[in-house]
């Protein structure tokens, strides 16, 4: 089941991950200068079974494994699980809404129509009835806005 | 010490804890918290090196600053190599600290803080008692494909573990799950205690994550790597997942923060119970 099991396979793998975590200067670091001593150190060995190289070569192993599952991890935590909750203008626009606050907004909509509402009735008013009763009326609309809209 | 009353997260992946940083040479009084129960942490400085302090322990400077643990201690490692580990998770970090990255960190802070107060007898029975539940112990009856499967891949473990320490944990299909004889447990028990408080701190979050102590033993004695350990912690998953396909933002995400978790524990448990030491061997001619 273990696929990378020579040392070699396993100092290149834990190397690439420093690469990929620190960038170019990676060779400056502490973590590369200690593994390499310790590649370097296990290497040569007298013994036909060398249980201190046995040791080191597994904690190499682990040590890659983790490197390697750690940005795996991160990477897909980034991918499906950091974007949090949508905001209201995102979540307004899913079907094509505005929010009542933004320009083009439905409260917008409402004071450009009393607007042109307004323009209408001062229109009429001026050529039907006195000034007077043209103020009473702008005033009356003002306060009513709904009986604005009916008259529109 | 000023202590605020935000939450305290320890080790095994709780995101918020908060450490504290102080100038160096001081370890009280004019240290400022930063607290991290929700928000998040903006990486706050530039180089991360190492030191060795009084008593040849390790310490972790960033920025001229020594690191502290949550509770407040200085965080001193007892060996290099556990200090250079904790000082690239540091170094990783890039804008903001995603604590649940470091996993190395986070096991030094409970070894050195102890929250829960716990001793070395505590610990060990705490870890033994996942050998009553041992995942690898408890087989299913149907469907015919897991049985088998579980018998191929779980059965050498356990006679490699049955051999190794001389004891006897049977499988059962039962819901109760195996008797396991008090011999078994005394054995173990003793084994454990062999251990320093540090390699049982590492060893206990091994066994929680991989819910096995069987699994967990295999690989800290290098029978197994990380990667086959999980795979066997995981046999059924994988199982449903080869006949139902793989999901990868579940699946794969799981594999990979257990493996990340299991191979920091195991990392830790070895830097923490071995030393070494360089003879030099003079060529004969």
């Amino acid at each position: 089941m273990a696929t990378m099991s020579s040392p070699l396979r396993v100092c290149r793998g834990i190397l690439k991950e420093l690469r990929v975590m620190q960038g170019p200067s990676y060779k400056e670091s502490l973590a590369y200068s200690y593994v390499m001593d310790q590649f370097r150190k296990n290497k040569v060995t007298g013994e036909r079974y060398c249980r201190a190289q046995q040791e080191a070569h597994h904690d190499s192993h682990t040590y890659l494994c983790l490197l390697e599952s750690t940005r795996n991890h991160l990477y897909l935590h980034n991918l499906y699980h950091s974007k949090g909750e949508r905001s209201q203008e995102e979540a307004a626009g899913l079907v094509g809404l505005r929010l009542p606050t933004q320009p083009g907004g439905v409260a917008d909509e409402h004071i450009r129509e009393r607007e042109r509402e307004s323009c209408f009735l001062q229109k009429k008013h001026e050529d039907d009835r006195e000034d007077k009763q043209h103020t009473e009326g702008v005033e009356k609309r003002r306060g009513d806005p709904a009986e604005a809209t009916c008259l529109a | 010490m000023l202590r605020s009353s935000t939450l305290i997260g320890w080790a095994c992946g709780n995101a918020s804890w908060e450490y504290v940083v102080c100038p160096r040479g001081q370890h009280f009084g004019s240290a400022f918290k930063y607290s991290t129960a929700t928000a998040e942490r903006k990486k706050f400085y530039q180089d991360v090196s190492i030191s060795q302090g009084e008593g040849g322990v390790y310490e972790i400077n960033l920025d001229r600053r020594k690191l502290k643990t949550p509770g407040g201690k200085l965080f001193a490692v007892p060996n290099e190599a556990l200090a250079i580990a904790v000082a690239t998770e540091w170094d990783a970090q890039r804008d903001t600290l995603k604590f649940y990255t470091m996993h190395m960190t986070t096991l030094c802070n409970t070894a050195l803080d102890n929250p829960t107060d716990r001793d070395k007898d505590q610990m060990i029975s705490a870890a033994l008692k996942y050998l009553e539940t041992d995942t690898v112990c408890y087989r299913v009856d149907e469907p015919y494909g897991l049985v088998e499967l579980q018998k191929n891949e779980w059965d050498p473990a356990l006679h490699w573990i049955e051999n190794r320490y001389n004891v006897t944990i049977g499988a059962s299909s039962s819901i109760l799950g195996p008797e396991i004889p008090e011999a078994t447990k005394e054995t173990f028990r003793q084994h454990l205690n062999s251990y320093n408080f540090w390699s049982l701190t590492g060893l206990e979050f091994v066994i929680t994550q991989l819910k096995s102590v069987v699994l967990a033993m295999a690989m800290i004695d290098r029978h197994l790597n990380v990667e086959q350990a999980v795979l066997l912690s995981r046999l059924e998953e994988e199982y449903q997942i080869r006949q139902w396909g793989n999901v990868e933002w579940a699946h794969d995400y799981d594999m990979y923060e257990l493996r990340a978790r299991t191979a920091a524990g195991t990392l830790f448990v070895h830097l923490s119970s071995e030393s070494s030491t360089v003879k030099r061997k003079l060529m004969q001619d």
